[in-house]
């Protein structure tokens, strides 16, 4: 029992409250970004111009084929030197969560967009209704439920890139358990903090297969 | 600017280049390791995810699950420290490695799963209609047809294996990423990282396309 009291005492006094809430603040925030940074990527996956379609394409697979370590790392270090812009270690983890993640996001989204019968956007075409509107009125609600399993895999992927924040300066779980690791030289702390990813990971499981269950898709 | 003219960066590239065989050599030995650690435990979890014991089929289950939720930088630490903490001295590339393929582990099972279960019914029929017996079908007929149809998701997965090995870093390793952030720290080059990501990416990115081409060559219809 002597470990249980070790890791309430690095929870409280410790500062691993701290890091998880900088973790579970990084994830909601990098989430929210990757999912409104996919869309945007997605529709430029799918634009008219040849030149945007090879941009977007481009993009995705940059950040496919590097390790996200190095891409945090660039993004840490080498891109504020070479762009002269500094941003705080929580908008730099954010920022480099949603550059990562939202070209996978966007791979989600076009395969669902690209599932909705063409049948269902001509019928609103001919009704009069603008490609802006039959975007969102049509082909978006069409396409969520479609794509809702392979996104929120990708989302509980999510986590996993976010436990990488701590290279970017951020105090997170990793970071304030290194500390205590460094400070007491116990390293059962990472088995408490993997304890903790594997129960933030199954809850986001559960919610992923109640979505799922919940909206499946139409036709 | 500067930058990517200073005579530091010119410095530390020409040592980046000195350094890179042993490095890639780091990473491709922890990258080989990985995936065979996790081919072969995923086959394990696979076989026993099919088993017909309930019990066990549950805990594999349940353990697919849970692995898929650990994150590579807390379980590394967890197992590196833990190892010597228990049993001695280590070096980090390897236990790393090891620690990586225990990870790839839930997604090989699943593609295995997956290659399994899409193996076409009548095919396994006409064998046990022609009299194999359902081992012979199993070795002669399921696997050949599987092993195909889940070659393109098992090469995807050494290069996301590929590029995780540049975990073992975290833990001091001197792999591509590794080797790289020492030299970083030791010149103040941060240019150097645009450098790292590029000769990833010169290895992934036509391991892909091969990959991408192959798909399309041995595609078939069962």
């Amino acid at each position: 029992m002597g470990m249980l009291a070790h890791w309430a005492a690095y929870w409280t006094d410790g500062g691993l409250r701290r890091g998880f809430t900088n973790t579970v603040e990084a994830f909601v925030v990098g989430s929210l970004l990757t999912l409104v940074w996919g869309l945007l990527v997605a529709v430029l996956r799918m634009s008219r111009f040849a030149v945007v379609r090879f941009l977007a394409i481009a993009y995705i697979e940059v950040f496919r084929g590097t390790p996200m370590l190095v891409q945090l790392l660039t993004f840490f270090a080498a891109v504020p030197i070479v762009s002269g812009l500094q941003l705080p270690p929580f908008e730099t983890a954010v920022l480099a969560l949603a550059l990562n993640t939202g070209g996978y996001i966007a791979e989600s989204y076009r395969a669902g967009l690209q599932a909705v019968p063409p049948g269902q956007r001509e019928a609103a075409l001919a009704m009069g209704m603008s490609r802006t509107r039959v975007f969102f009125r049509v082909t978006l609600p069409l396409g969520v439920r479609v794509m809702l399993p392979a996104v929120g895999n990708t989302l509980a992927g999510l986590l996993l890139t976010t436990s990488f924040v701590f290279v970017v300066g951020l105090e997170d779980m990793q970071a304030k358990a290194t500390q205590i690791m460094d400070r007491t030289g116990d390293w059962t702390v990472f088995l408490f903090i993997t304890l903790i990813y594997i129960a933030l990971g199954l809850v986001l499981l559960a919610g992923n297969n109640w979505l799922e269950r919940r909206y499946r898709p139409l036709t | 600017m500067g930058y990517f003219t200073s005579d530091n960066f010119k410095q530390a590239l020409a040592l980046y280049f000195e350094r890179l065989p042993d490095a890639a050599l780091v990473t491709f030995y922890v990258t080989l390791i990985a995936v065979v650690v996790g081919m072969v435990l995923g086959l394990l979890l696979v076989l026993a995810r099919m088993s017909a014991r309930r019990w066990l089929m549950r805990l594999a289950e349940g353990l697919t699950a849970i692995l898929r939720t650990i994150p590579a930088p807390p379980f590394l630490l967890l197992v590196y420290f833990g190892w010597i903490a228990t049993i001695g001295r280590v070096e980090p590339a390897v236990i790393g490695a090891v620690a990586i393929g225990i990870l790839v582990t839930p997604y090989m099972s699943e593609i295995y799963r997956s290659g399994i279960q899409s193996v076409r019914n009548g095919h396994v029929e006409a064998g046990l209609a022609l009299g194999m017996s359902h081992g012979l079908v199993r070795r002669r007929i399921v696997l050949p047809i599987a092993l195909r149809l889940m070659l393109p998701a098992i090469g995807a997965q050494i290069i996301v294996t590929l590029l995780n090995s540049s975990f073992v870093a975290i833990m001091g390793g001197k792999d591509l990423t590794g080797m790289s952030r020492n030299l970083i720290y030791s010149y103040f080059t941060s240019e150097l990282w645009f450098i790292v990501a590029a000769t990833y990416f010169a290895v992934a990115y036509p391991m892909s396309r091969i990959l991408a081409w192959l798909e399309r060559r041995l595609s078939f219809q069962q």
